[in-house]
């Protein structure tokens, strides 16, 4: 019954346009649910146009009629006078003109808008353009990585601390790397899944992984430079933010580099 | 609707005022008045209804 005497008075005050804001959400959340309630707001809009015409409407002042036009027949009798007795005031009527007609200010501010918003619009279409261009680009350098003639492929499988996560990595001495995973658990702050390659000498770091809320990662990155054994495992450790020389972290991912 | 407006009391009349003419919230009312929230709220309820029975006859 409480509910119910609220919405009534929502319902007056919305057809007033005085809801609060804070209260129209709810109200308009219910309307689109209940049938009675947005016939009861018809009728109140109905009141509402009522107001709108019951304005009363305001007579003017007596002898209002005969000032204006008294006053617009000296107006003119002036302008006649002045234009042709004296100079100055001739100035005056001028400047008077130009506020009057202000048309081609009007155009050339027309103008200037559609430039300047069509100029905008080139600029998004071409930043647009560039974004796809360039992930076109990023797109095609993993293509030629994955199918390079020396690419090793390696699955990575998930550890005791991230039993369900899984990777892979493709390992292209000429082209780089690139590293997928996925189910990769959320870390908390301060901490960083970081790559390895591990050598037959040392793990080598190939960097931090920026790993998505869901998960999920995809990412390309250059070889460790100076790589001078050869590859043995890839792995993925948990470390401080920032990543470490060598891995001191649980590792989630290991997968072995078998010849190919 | 215009002599159901005349006939409402003053301080509803006062409220449709508020409210519709001068675009002022239920909230806005409330501080301007200086009556509390809740007597706002009761008092547009009143006079729209009074507005849409006189409407109604």
């Amino acid at each position: 019954m409480a509910a119910h005497e609220d919405r009534q008075e929502a319902l007056a005050a919305y057809a007033l346009g005085a809801l609060d804001e804070r209260d129209r959400p709810a109200l308009e959340a219910h309307l689109l649910t209940c049938a009675g309630c947005r016939a009861a707001l018809d009728e109140l809009r109905l009141v509402t146009q009522g107001i709108a015409l019951a304005v009363e409407p305001v007579a003017p002042p007596a002898g209002l009629r005969d000032r204006v036009l008294a006053q617009a027949t000296l107006d003119v009798r002036d302008a006649n006078n002045f234009v042709v007795e004296t100079s100055d005031r001739v100035v005056s009527v001028r400047t008077t003109t130009t506020q009057l007609a202000p048309f081609w200010a009007l155009t050339a501010a027309a103008g200037l808008v559609i430039a300047i918003l069509s100029g905008a619009y080139a600029w998004r279409m071409n930043h647009a353009l560039e974004a796809s261009r360039s992930e076109r680009a990023e797109l095609e350098a993993r293509l030629m990585l994955v199918t390079a003639t020396d690419v090793t492929r390696v699955a990575l499988a998930g550890q005791p601390d991230a039993p369900a996560a899984s990777g892979r990595a493709y390992l292209s001495p000429s082209h780089g790397l690139v590293f997928t995973a996925q189910s990769l658990p959320a870390l908390p702050s301060g901490r960083a899944y970081q790559l390895w390659i591990v050598t037959a000498k040392a793990p080598m770091s190939v960097g931090m992984l920026p790993v998505a809320p869901d998960g999920h990662v995809m990412v390309m990155m250059p070889m460790p430079a100076g790589m001078n054994a050869a590859m043995v495992a890839v792995a993925v450790t948990i470390e401080p933010e920032g990543g470490v020389p060598a891995p001191t972290g649980a590792k989630v991912l290991v997968g072995a580099v078998t010849p190919q | 609707v215009r002599a159901a407006l005349v006939q409402l009391p003053e301080e509803q009349r006062a409220l449709i005022d508020l409210a519709y003419f001068e675009g002022l919230s239920q909230s806005e009312i409330a501080e301007r008045t200086g009556a509390p929230l809740g007597t706002v709220k009761t008092r547009m309820r009143t006079a729209m209804h009074t507005l849409r029975s006189a409407l109604a006859s």
